[in-house]
Parts: C-alpha cells; sequence; structure tokens
C-alpha cells in the first residue's frame, strides 16, 4: 500500500491523460489481498479503481474522485497452463505478450494482440475487451476468455464460466469482459490458447491513391478471404513511422496496406496469391512479399510503434478509434480529410481496415488553445459520422472518461438505463470506477484530450 | 504539459538548481504510453510506476513544475535506474532516456547531500581513483596481492558480520589479471597480412586490469582483420561511470583527454571492447552540447569513428579462417550494446561463422543482469535478484559456454555462475572466443 | 391476479389483430412444453408488437414462453405457469444485408437452413449446425446458445453476434452491439441474452458476423476398435496444422442412427444388451468422423496426412465426397433419437478438450447407455441413456445414473445439462445440476430484464 503523496502522484495517469492523485495505490498478491482492500474501501466508502499497466487509452485507470487505486503489478503468475486442454489459467497482472512467450515453445499463443501487448496486462485486456491487428480472422478478448474469479464490492468472490464451453446459467464472464473496471475486480482469468498457425505470409501493398487502397479492403473481404490482419497506414503516418523504424515503408506513397495470410500452407499460397491479384487490380503501385521472418518483424515493427512514432512530428495528437462498415471505408476516409481541411487540421490515418476499425489521429499544439479546441469539434463530427455509417464510437479503447459523454450518439436513453441497472446489480453505490463507461451528464471536453507531449 | 483536472498545483518554481537538468525537448516526447514498463528490469521486479521508465520522466517533470521536491524520494527512484536504456529500445516516440536520466543524476551529484559515508566513498572512487592510471593500477597491485595472499577468504566472512549490508559484493570484485594492460599503452600492432585498416584501441580503465586478456585478444584478433592496432598511451577512463553517476564535469575532463589522445583523422576507427564504454564515447558530443566549444566539434568527429569491436567486424568482410569449437553457447546482450548502441545482429552473426559452435539465444537475452556499471555495488539487492533470474534463463538454455560484450557484464555473469547450478560454465567475451578461434586454426 | 382470457384476449388482440392469436386446445397444445399448456398463442409480427405483448403480459401477470419451431423446447425445467405462447414464426425478415460487410441483421423467427440457402447465394453462411438442424430458429438457436461440431474451428452464436435488439419483460426494447465487426461501446448485453433459454427478454433482431463458405469439402470416415484410439488420433489431428471444418466420434448405434441406416432405435435392442461390461469388447465398431473444408490442394493435403494417420495407427478410413446428409444428422441427433423413442434420457455433457475419451470410458460402465455422439473438437459429449432395455424401475435407476454421470463429468473439470427426458420424471431428475456461487447475481440480472418475472417461469438453472 501507498500512502505518501510523492508515490502517489505517480498514479494519477494513464495511456490517455492525467486526472487526479489517488488516496491511496494498493498492491495485492492474491485475490484475498484484494478482498481485504476492497472491504477496507466499503468501510471507508472511497472507490476503488482498478489498475493493470496503465496503457489505456480512454482513462479507464485515472482516478476520478479520489479513491484507492488497486495495482495488479504484483500480481502477474501464470497459474497454470494446460495445453491438452488449450487453456491457461492467469492472474490479471500477467502481461499480454508474457502469455504468448510462456506457451510459444510448445506451439501455442493467446490471440489478442493489443499494440501495447508487451506492456499491458491480461486483466487490462479484459477489461477493455482489447483488439489488436490479429483480431480480424479470431476475435477479440471475449472470444478467448472463458472464465473469472472477480470479487465484487461486498467482498464477496464469485466464479463465471471456467475451463470448458457453456456452464449453464447466464454468460456473465461475456458481461464482464469489456465492462471496463465497473462491476468487479477480477483476480484470475481462464483463457484460451490457440495453436500457431503453420504458415503465415506478410504482405506490403504500395498505393498511390487512398481511394485504391480503401476499396481493395472491401474487395479482399467480399473475395472469400480473412486475412489474419489487414492494416492501413496513410501517407502522413508512412513517414512518420518510417522515420522512427526504418522499417523500409515507401516514403512517397499516398497509403499502404499491411495484409496477413495464415493457416495451412496449401491455403496461405493460394491465399497470397489471390490477394495480391486483388491489390494490383485495385492499382497498387508495387506489392511486396516478407521474405524472411525478420523482414516480417520490420513490417510490424512499424505498425506498432506507429502511434508513439507520430509523436515526432507533431508536438500533441489526439488518437481517435471508431468503427465503420468496412464498405464504407472510402467515403469515410473522404470525410476524414474533408473534416481536417475545414479546420485546417493535419490528420493521419492508420488503422484496422478489415475490421473498419479506424485510428484518425488528430495533430496539434496543445499550447495553442484554439486549436485544441478545433481537435475536439473535428473528433466529435468524425465519431458523429461513425455512428451515422451504423458504426460505433470505439473498437478496442474503450469509453472510459473518454467518451462516455458521446455514448447517446449510438445508444438510446432505454438503452443507457438497461446498462446503468445492469451495472447496479454488481456495483450499486458506484464503488467501482465511477465517472466511467456511463454518461455522467457533465461535459468536460479537455478531458477527452490524448496529450502527445508534455505529460 | 498540460494542467487537467483538480489537486494540480500552479506551476510552482522549478525544484532543480543551476547546471544541466532534464530539458523539455526530451522529456516532452514522453506520451505516457507505458510501453516502456515490461522492458524495465526495476519495474519488472517492483511493479511500482515510480520505478518504471515512464514514471521517473514524470518525476523528473514534477520536479520542474515544483510539485515535487529534489528528496529523498526522487533520488532513491532515480538511484535504482540501471541506466540500461532498455526503455529506449521500447520507446516508440524515441524518447532519449538515458540523456534525461543522467542529467537528472547531474542535477542529484550538485544539489542533493547524500549521507557522509556514501559521499565519501564515491568521491574516493570516482574522483580520486578511476581518473589516475598510477593509482588505479596502485589499488589493482594491493587488490590482486589481497586477493592471491588467502587474506581475501579470511577476510570477507569477517567484513559481512561487521557490515552485512555488504552482501554478495565482495565476489563482485574483478580479478585482477597481471600483466596488466597497461603495459601495453604507447605499443603499436602490426597486421597479419596486409594492412587494410589503421585503428586505435580504446584499452578502458579498470578492463586494463581485470580484462586484460581480453584487451589482448581484442588487439589479436584485430590483427588478424588486417589492422594496423595502435594503442595511444595518452588514453585514460572514458567517464562512463561517471556520466551515470552525474559527475558531468569530472566526465568532461576525461571526456577531453581521450578526445586529446585520439586525434580525428589518424585512425580509420576507435575500438572498444566494452560496450559501456563505446556508447559514452559514442555520446561525448551531450557533453558539450551546452558549451559548444571547439570540443563539439571534436566529439563529433571522434564519435563517428567509435566502434563497438564486434560492429567493426561485422561491418567489414571478417577474416573467417577459424578453427572448430564444439560448445554450445548463448549470448547476453550488454546493455550497453543492444539498447544504446542498438548492437544485437553483429556479434550473433560473429559467432555464427565460428564452425562447430552452436548459439542457442537466451530467452530475456535484452534484459540487463544487474551489472550496470557499479550499480551491483550501489544497489546490491535489486543487482541480485536481476542476477537470480538472468541465471535461471541461462541454465534453460543447457549452453556450456555464456558469452557477452562488456566486461561488466561478464564480472557480474561470472559472479552469477559460481554461484549457479553449473558453476564449471565459463563466459567470455565474444573476442575472446574469435581469438581462440583463430589461434586454434594457426596451430 | 389472473384476468379472465377474454379480457386478455381483446387486449393482445388489440396489439397483434385478431388473426394473428389463437386459443383452445386444438391451438395449444403444439406449444406445450413439458406437458403444461398455454393458454393463448400469439403471433407477433414486428418488434413493437412483442415488445407491446410484452408490456401487457408484465402488467396482467402472464407467464410467456417464446418459441418458434420447438426443437428445443423440451430442455429445461417445466414453467412454474405458462399463459402465453409467443410464436416468433412472422418474425423472419431480413433487414441488413451487406455481403462485402459480411454482417446481416435478421429477425429471430427465421430458420437457419432458410438463412444458409439465402446466404449460399453470395457464397456465404453461418457456420452453426446445431440441434435441430435446418428446422431450429435463429432466435432459439442464441437462447440455447446451441452449437454443433462445427463449434470447435468457429466458436458458438456468442462469437458470431454482433449486435442484438431485445424486448425486455417489461416492454422496451434495447439495443446492444451494433452492425460492426468491432466494437466496445458499453456492455456487451448480447452475451447475457445468449443462452439465457428466453428468460431475460426476446431476442427481436440479431446481427451476425458471416463467414466464407469453405470451395469444397471432404469427410473421411476412421473406424476405430476403442477410444484410446480415438483419443490417440483426436490428439494428433489438433496437434497438426490442418484444422478440419468439424469432427465426431460415434458409437455403432449412434453410427447406424446417423447414417440413416437405422432411425429406429428400439430395433436396435437386441444389439445392445449383447454389450458386456467390458469396455473393449464394446467399442469394436467407433467411427471417427471429419469433414475438410478448403481448396483443392488443402484437400489434398488433408487426404495424404490423414491417410498416414490411419496408416500409422493401423485402422480403416474411408472418403466420401459428399455426406452433408450425414453431418445434418449428427447436429441434429437428438431429434432423431428422441422422436423414436420417447423413453430415452439425452444429457449434453461439456467437457476439457481432453477429456471427453475419459468421461466416455468411465460413462460407458452404466449400462444404461445406449448411444453416443461427442466432438472431439469442442469436448461435447452428448449420451442417450433409455430404460427399454432395463426395464423395471427405470425412472429412478434414471436418475440415480444421471446423478452418477454428473459427479463425474465434474470430477473431470465439466458440467453436464439434460437435453431430453420424459415430461413427468422431471420431478426426479435435475436438469441442469448445482449452479456456481454466481447464481444470486444471476437472480438479480434476471430481476432487472424481467421485473415481473413473467419471461419462462422456473425454466433456468437454479430455478430461474
Amino acid at each position: 500500500m501507498l500512502w505518501r503523496p510523492e508515490d502517489r502522484l505517480l498514479y494519477e495517469y494513464d495511456g490517455l491523460s492525467s486526472r487526479r492523485v489517488p488516496d491511496a495505490v494498493a498492491f495485492p498478491r492474491s485475490t484475498e489481498d484484494v478482498t481485504e482492500i476492497v472491504k477496507l474501501a466499503r468501510r471507508e466508502k472511497v472507490p476503488v479503481i482498478a489498475r493493470g499497466a496503465g496503457t489505456g487509452l480512454s482513462g479507464g485507470a485515472v482516478v476520478t474522485e479520489g479513491g484507492i487505486v488497486v495495482s495488479f503489478a504484483r500480481m502477474k503468475k501464470i497459474l497454470e497452463i494446460d495445453i491438452p486442454n488449450q487453456r491457461a489459467r492467469v492472474q490479471p497482472g500477467v502481461v499480454n505478450l508474457d502469455l504468448s512467450l510462456a506457451v510459444s515453445d510448445v506451439g501455442f499463443y493467446f490471440v489478442p494482440d493489443p499494440s501495447s501487448q508487451k506492456a499491458c496486462t491480461i486483466g487490462g485486456n479484459v477489461a477493455e475487451n482489447s483488439g489488436g491487428p490479429h483480431t480480424l480472422a479470431y476475435g477479440v478478448t471475449t472470444n478467448h476468455v472463458l472464465g473469472l474469479e472477480v470479487v465484487l464490492d461486498d467482498g464477496r468472490v464469485i466464479r463465471t464460466g471456467g475451463k470448458v464451453w457453456d456452464r449453464p446459467g447466464y454468460d456473465l464472464t461475456g458481461f464482464i469482459v469489456g465492462s471496463e473496471g465497473t462491476l468487479g475486480l477480477v483476480t484470475e482469468i481462464t483463457v484460451r490458447l490457440t495453436p500457431k498457425p503453420e504458415a503465415v505470409k506478410t504482405l506490403l501493398a504500395i498505393y498511390e491513391r487512398v481511394l485504391d487502397a480503401t476499396r481493395t479492403v472491401a474487395a479482399i473481404t467480399a473475395g472469400g478471404i480473412t486475412p489474419a490482419a489487414l492494416e492501413m497506414m496513410d501517407g502522413i503516418t508512412l513517414r512518420a513511422i518510417e522515420a522512427a523504424t526504418h522499417a523500409g515503408y515507401p516514403l512517397d506513397s499516398a497509403a499502404v496496406l499491411l495484409i496477413e495470410v495464415e493457416g495451412l500452407r496449401e491455403a496461405v499460397e493460394e491465399e497470397v496469391e489471390a490477394v495480391e491479384g486483388i491489390c494490383r487490380r485495385h492499382a497498387a503501385r508495387e506489392v511486396r512479399r516478407a521474405r524472411s521472418e525478420e523482414e516480417r518483424e520490420l513490417l510490424w515493427r512499424g505498425r506498432k510503434n506507429a502511434f508513439g512514432a507520430l509523436g515526432r512530428i507533431s508536438p500533441n495528437f489526439y488518437v481517435q478509434d471508431g468503427v465503420i462498415p468496412r464498405t464504407r471505408l472510402p467515403a469515410m476516409l473522404e470525410y476524414i480529410a474533408a473534416v481536417g481541411e475545414k479546420h485546417g487540421l493535419l490528420i493521419g490515418n492508420i488503422f484496422h481496415a478489415g475490421d473498419g476499425n479506424l485510428h484518425p489521429l488528430l495533430m496539434f499544439d496543445a499550447r495553442d488553445s484554439k486549436q485544441t479546441a478545433k481537435v475536439l469539434v473535428a473528433a466529435s463530427e468524425i465519431m458523429a459520422r461513425c455512428a451515422d455509417l451504423g458504426g460505433s464510437i470505439t473498437g478496442e479503447h474503450g469509453v472510459g472518461i473518454e467518451k462516455n459523454e458521446l455514448m447517446p450518439l449510438i445508444f438510446s436513453p432505454d438503452d443507457l438505463a438497461m446498462m446503468r441497472r445492469l451495472k447496479e446489480v454488481f456495483n450499486p453505490a458506484g464503488f467501482f470506477n465511477p465517472g466511467k463507461v456511463l454518461p455522467t451528464g457533465k461535459m468536460c471536453g479537455e478531458l477527452r484530450i490524448q496529450v502527445g507531449g508534455g505529460a | 504539459m498540460q494542467m487537467e483536472g483538480e489537486g494540480r498545483a500552479v506551476p510552482a518554481a522549478s525544484g532543480y538548481g543551476p547546471g544541466e537538468k532534464p530539458e523539455w525537448d526530451y522529456y516532452s516526447k514522453c506520451i505516457h504510453c507505458g510501453l516502456c514498463l515490461n522492458a524495465c528490469p526495476t519495474y519488472r521486479e517492483l511493479g511500482v510506476e515510480m520505478d518504471s521508465p515512464r514514471g521517473r520522466i514524470y518525476q523528473m517533470i514534477q520536479v520542474e513544475q515544483g510539485r515535487l521536491a529534489l528528496g529523498e524520494s526522487f533520488v532513491r527512484h532515480m538511484d535504482l535506474c540501471l541506466d540500461c536504456r532498455a526503455c529506449e529500445t521500447a520507446c516508440p516516440s524515441g524518447v532519449e532516456y538515458g540523456r534525461l536520466i543522467e542529467a537528472a543524476r547531474g542535477q542529484i551529484a550538485t544539489h542533493f547531500r547524500r549521507p557522509m559515508l556514501g559521499r565519501a566513498l564515491r568521491s574516493l572512487f570516482f574522483r580520486q581513483i578511476l581518473p589516475h592510471r598510477k593509482r588505479l593500477i596502485f589499488a589493482g597491485q594491493l587488490l590482486r596481492v589481497y586477493q592471491r595472499s588467502g587474506i581475501e577468504r579470511l577476510a570477507w566472512p569477517i567484513a559481512r558480520i561487521i557490515l552485512p549490508r555488504l552482501g554478495n559484493v565482495a565476489r563482485l570484485a574483478p580479478r585482477m589479471e597481471k600483466p596488466f594492460f597497461t603495459e601495453r599503452l604507447g605499443v603499436t600492432m602490426e597486421p597479419v597480412g596486409p594492412r587494410k585498416y589503421r585503428v586505435a584501441l580504446f584499452a578502458g580503465c579498470i578492463a586494463s586490469l581485470a580484462f586484460a586478456r581480453a584487451n589482448e585478444a581484442t588487439a589479436r584478433v584485430l590483427a588478424m582483420n588486417g589492422c594496423e592496432v595502435v594503442i595511444p598511451a595518452s588514453q585514460g577512463c572514458c567517464g562512463a561511470l561517471h556520466v551515470h553517476a552525474g559527475l558531468r564535469d569530472e566526465a568532461r575532463q576525461l571526456a577531453r583527454r581521450n578526445l586529446e589522445a585520439f586525434p580525428p583523422g589518424d585512425f580509420d576507427a576507435v575500438i572498444t571492447n566494452a560496450a559501456g564504454c563505446g556508447s559514452v564515447l559514442k555520446e561525448y558530443p551531450q557533453l558539450f552540447e551546452r558549451e559548444g566549444t571547439e570540443y563539439l566539434e571534436r566529439a563529433l568527429l571522434f564519435t563517428a569513428r567509435v566502434r563497438d569491436v564486434t560492429e567493426f567486424l561485422a561491418g567489414i568482410e571478417w577474416n573467417r579462417d577459424f578453427a572448430s569449437i564444439t560448445v554450445r553457447a548463448t549470448y547476453q546482450d550488454p546493455c550497453h550494446l543492444g539498447h544504446a548502441q542498438r548492437i544485437r545482429s553483429a556479434p550473433r552473426r560473429l559467432l555464427r561463422s565460428v564452425p562447430g559452435l552452436e548459439l542457442v539465444e537466451l530467452k530475456d537475452a535484452e534484459v540487463c543482469c544487474g551489472s550496470a556499471g557499479i550499480y551491483n555495488v550501489s544497489e546490491n539487492d535489486m543487482a541480485e535478484r536481476l542476477l537470480e533470474s538472468k541465471m535461471r534463463r541461462v541454465d534453460e538454455t543447457g549452453a556450456e559456454l555464456l558469452l557477452s560484450a562488456n566486461p561488466g557484464c561478464l564480472l557480474q555473469l561470472r559472479a552469477g555462475v559460481a554461484q549457479s547450478s553449473n558453476p564449471r560454465r565459463r563466459v567470455s567475451h565474444v573476442v575472446e572466443l574469435l581469438d581462440e578461434a583463430y589461434r586454434r586454426a594457426r596451430g | 391476479m389472473i384476468a379472465a382470457v377474454e379480457t386478455i384476449q381483446a387486449e393482445l388482440a388489440a396489439i397483434v389483430g385478431d388473426s394473428a392469436m389463437s386459443a383452445g386446445p386444438d391451438a395449444c397444445r403444439p406449444f406445450a412444453v413439458d406437458g403444461v399448456e398455454p393458454r393463448l398463442v400469439v403471433y407477433p409480427s414486428s418488434a413493437e408488437q412483442v415488445a407491446a405483448l410484452l408490456r401487457c403480459a408484465s402488467e396482467r401477470d402472464l407467464a410467456v414462453v417464446p418459441v418458434r419451431n420447438g426443437t428445443k423446447l423440451g430442455v429445461g425445467n417445466a414453467p412454474r405457469r405458462y399463459d402465453l405462447a409467443l410464436s416468433l414464426k412472422s418474425l423472419n425478415r431480413i433487414w441488413h444485408y451487406e455481403p462485402a460487410d459480411l454482417t446481416v441483421v435478421v429477425e429471430p423467427g427465421m430458420k437457419l437452413g432458410d438463412f444458409q440457402h439465402f446466404l449460399a447465394r453470395d457464397g456465404l453462411w453461418l457456420p452453426l449446425d446445431p440441434r435441430g438442424g435446418a428446422r431450429a430458429s435463429l432466435g432459439g438457436i442464441l437462447a440455447a446458445n446451441a452449437a454443433g461440431p462445427l463449434r470447435g474451428r468457429f466458436g458458438g452464436p456468442r462469437d458470431m453476434v454482433l449486435g442484438m435488439k431485445i424486448a425486455t419483460g417489461d416492454g422496451k426494447i434495447i439495443k446492444t452491439g451494433g452492425r460492426v465487426v468491432k466494437n466496445v461501446a458499453g456492455y456487451d448485453m448480447a452475451k447475457l441474452l445468449i443462452g439465457s433459454w428466453g428468460t431475460l427478454g426476446v431476442i427481436v433482431e440479431v446481427c451476425f458476423k458471416l463467414f466464407t463458405r469453405p470451395a469444397a469439402r471432404r469427410t473421411f470416415v476412421f473406424h476405430l476398435g476403442g477410444l484410446e484410439a480415438a483419443r490417440d488420433l483426436r490428439r494428433q489431428i489438433l496437434k497438426s496444422p490442418l484444422g478440419p471444418l468439424r469432427m465426431a466420434l460415434v458409437d455403432g448405434n449412434a453410427a447406424e442412427i446417423v447414417e440413416g441406416a437405422g432411425t429406429k432405435f428400439e430395433t436396435r435392442n437386441s444389439k445392445i444388451e449383447t454389450r458386456s461390461s467390458n469396455f473393449e469388447l464394446r467399442g469394436s465398431n467407433f467411427e471417427f468422423w471429419l469433414e475438410a473444408g478448403g481448396s483443392q490442394n488443402v484437400l489434398a493435403r488433408f487426404a495424404r496426412e490423414l491417410e498416414e494417420l490411419a496408416r500409422g495407427a493401423s485402422v480403416q478410413m474411408d472418403k466420401r465426397d459428399d455426406a452433408t446428409l450425414v453431418w445434418d444428422r449428427i447436429a441434429d441427433f437428438v431429434t432423431l433419437v428422441t422422436e423414436n423413442s420417447k423413453e430415452a434420457i439425452v444429457l449434453r455433457v461439456p467437457l476439457p478438450l481432453d477429456s471427453s475419451e475419459e468421461f466416455l470410458r468411465m460413462a460407458l460402465d452404466e449400462t444404461q447407455i445406449r448411444a453416443f455422439v461427442s466432438q472431439p473438437g469442442s469436448g461435447v459429449v452428448t449420451l442417450v441413456l433409455s430404460g427399454e432395455a432395463s426395464g423395471g424401475n427405470w425412472p429412478t435407476s434414471a436418475a440415480s445414473s444421471v446423478a452418477k454421470l454428473r459427479d463425474l463429468a465434474e470430477k473431470l473439470g465439466g458440467t453436464m445439462a439434460v437435453e431430453h427426458c420424459p415430461a413427468e420424471w422431471k420431478p426426479l431428475i435435475d436438469v441442469w445440476g448445482r449452479p456456481g456461487n454466481d447464481v444470486e447475481i444471476m437472480r438479480q440480472v434476471k430481476a432487472v430484464w424481467d421485473t415481473k418475472g413473467v419471461l419462462s417461469p422456473g425454466r433456468f438453472v437454479g430455478g430461474i
């Protein structure tokens, strides 16, 4: 437990922004410790906020109105690896990539691979229902979590789901995954392990026009191919990434698609040919194939480090996260460009194209308050358009404190009231992670900014 | 820095004093994304933000903004940093963490009063011994006599009773290797075969005493690759330990001496076999940035020529007349080679070219072994924890030979092996292995 | 407080119209659940009508069971009370269909067969082969989270739903999720509905994620001598990179049923009686079915590797180019069995992947087991118990067998639910088993959705 102000200070931020210094930070090592903390907090009537690695991008781990931060950094044991049954049981503080590395020698991995996978924890993935580039073919966190152990607000410990499919009863596991720490404290997670594919091929398709790249995306899915990953980066982001990682991305192109197909060797061979054909038919200037594991890693390193790389070209930037149906990509990108032009903002695009999950990056200088205001307006416009196109305001970053006030864009008062009532079943008094997910009625625009400079 | 929410004080006066300090240009690149966390050995061990790279940078900013004092808490967390710079490898934003922590330590060294004993020892080591070759040799001879006399076995148990905090520091004392390499200073070695390059060898201070054989091996390996090897007599300590400890002025003095000892233009390359030295040699310009003196220009020219020995060899068509050495080996990346200089494939490529040698990858090879300059002495507990994890990983490889490319790391790894399940496992520098392969080939 | 049928009838008619409602024993009997008949059957034709009906039912305290084809109506406890059968027959439209997006929004009354037929035009499908087969409705599949052998490869309904509209017990229409493949906005309420057996709300619209149909398929059948051989084969296939579409392990009796040779289950009695307690003797005719999908090259690779496996294990293997019918019957095995053997008890046992053969080995010592179908790709075993062979005090002995088998399943880390048993025996047999320590939360969740407790009361686990 940390009480000293100079230590607590370090828990006022996460990957999104900083908010408020917590009253205390606790470091449980076991479920029993967590139970004790919850009971203590309840006695003292202070909220409890769960924290994994603090890499989240929607403010899920920051404190809104004081309380105890429960850091799971020391609950990082892999409790069981059960290869014959393709399952593992882990504590929430286990780092995402560490689990995959632990089972890699026996040919398995844990599918969700958010860009922060080297640091983020599986507990955090469960809270946010994290995605990643490779969830296109295999699903997001919720598709890979089978059971949970959860500490409730009165210190009760429940187990939901388990190693096998469908235990009779409601799928509370599925409901808790993605609830952003507002329903309870998850203290143990049973996940599914997936065999690594036999063959993987990675392609880089290079385009002179953004439109050709976006059309390719729809054509690939329509062509009956589900790549393991299908990522797009536009010229602005490409140049920043290249400066940072020297991945060999072409500097003069308008957009590239990073496409990965995996599976049985024979299927992969055929799909690579088919994908390459589709790319060329949609005016790809060049299609490169990674010839070795090193080349493949290099191409991915660029993608995975993209957000950070953008920090090099703009003092601040705001990463948005919206989803639209894939076929609307061409129109949506034109719309984003128009929004940028209207407000005089530079907007880069890098996203999980295969899922229609956009990440527009709005660049600005936080020291210029007019520009900051414009960024917020532009971001809201983009979100509103996502909603209009039948999409969502967040595909993987979560709602947190960033978008809770935008929820009415896609949900009716009845929908939100139902969510609130369900939340109250677990969390009657706003005890767990207050002020997140559901609208609070207070609109605080400046809080929703990803600060790419300073702290 | 954006001020948000409640609980934020109005910007107060900076907690830093005069002199170099962490600068906005560098710390503002940090977007606290957290990707560095799991790369940081101290965060992996302790799991608290204060001992993570992101958290340390945040603390530096808080001191600048007057929200945090340049006091014990701050110093504790800055001290615990290994300066291994694994976070730089992990950082997508290109934050130069080494520069920041070194500046922060500069502030601590000048403006924070440490307890008496620590201060005296630091002063003795950094100011009175390291910079002076003769004193260093004298100290080395004393240590050697002591190591050979058997007093060691007697003295340490007693010392540890009196000073339990000394922990296992004793076994980290470098073995003195007579004859010291200092005797070779001023010598020039002829190449084997036609001369292709003229290079200068940076001998290092402690390394000249404790790694005299590795230095000789380096010179021979270079000679085998067509190098005329000059060992300038006036060279001295590189100043890396001073930089890490925040002793910027002392480091600058040492740097000036070396910049004069290795006149630019005289050599195709300045070669070092010590990753820690190499990385600071390559960063000499940082020491002169603020002054912008003639030394900055010299430093830039000098830096352009500095090469780690593995980097140099892998960059030329290296001589592959190796004898076969049948051994299962593994390689630990020195932090200041892998993270600070980004040299990872060169040593591996060289090793793979030795026939018979089976190189197995070490899991977490990029994680610090706990050596980190004098860290294993100053922060012995943490260093021991890191070393234990490292040895577990080494055991997993089943390698009989553990290789690395930095004297400091080799000392730490030898101490680890001595305590491990397989104390007979050999620990060598990569060049020593290459040297052996050349020598066996030549009979 | 139950109002007179006439009053209610008038109120309901005002919502759906006279023609979309029927009363009387003849109309109601087909909707009976475990012998309990409703008083009225209504056929709403829109989501709004469903909501209005539920609002009315809540106000009047009428117990409602949502139903379409009734393929799974026999699962679960008998309802505590039952006034209104809510047929979703007329809700069978497709709203948004975007083949290029691989998404579709559809109403719950659509039958799986019709739906697959519709999607096939664009080379797409919903890779589900649940109990009820082509006749199962999408709504029913979701309510049961029903999946067959395809689950090992594609996951179940819970992995294919992108969004939903739900009419709650008190007549509100709630939306959750959306029409895009990735979405983390708000709580994933759809997960609660999937597998809720009609106790929380009525799904009135669902958005599915679609898949591309495999270019070609081929089925391979291994004839195995025992469960050990089955286990070894499964392990080798799961270890290989092949990734079949689906797999099924059947015993000799089940094989005859699914291959259409022996739909008359009773006629197999003589054979059953010859089974001794020695498992190895009984297990002389197991079949391991495997379907592969993909291009011709992929199928050729399957053929090569599977032939090698068969040779290595010295077992016989056949190839079949079209086994669709058999796979359909495997999926709908429960219906085939129960239609012909009214007294049969069918158990569904989800187990850890590596435990299904071990479970079967021990379970087969229970002499009442007549046939089984196991899904090696997902660990789910379906067992048929039948008393016709044992006679005597069959219901009592069956109840003790069920309890024993449940213990066994739980010991191996699995669970067990009764998929079918004669209604009159249900008081003796625990359908769902003991709920976990999350049942209190479940009760509270139920109360949020269905404030008055009118939806399928008492049918689910823990009497929910």
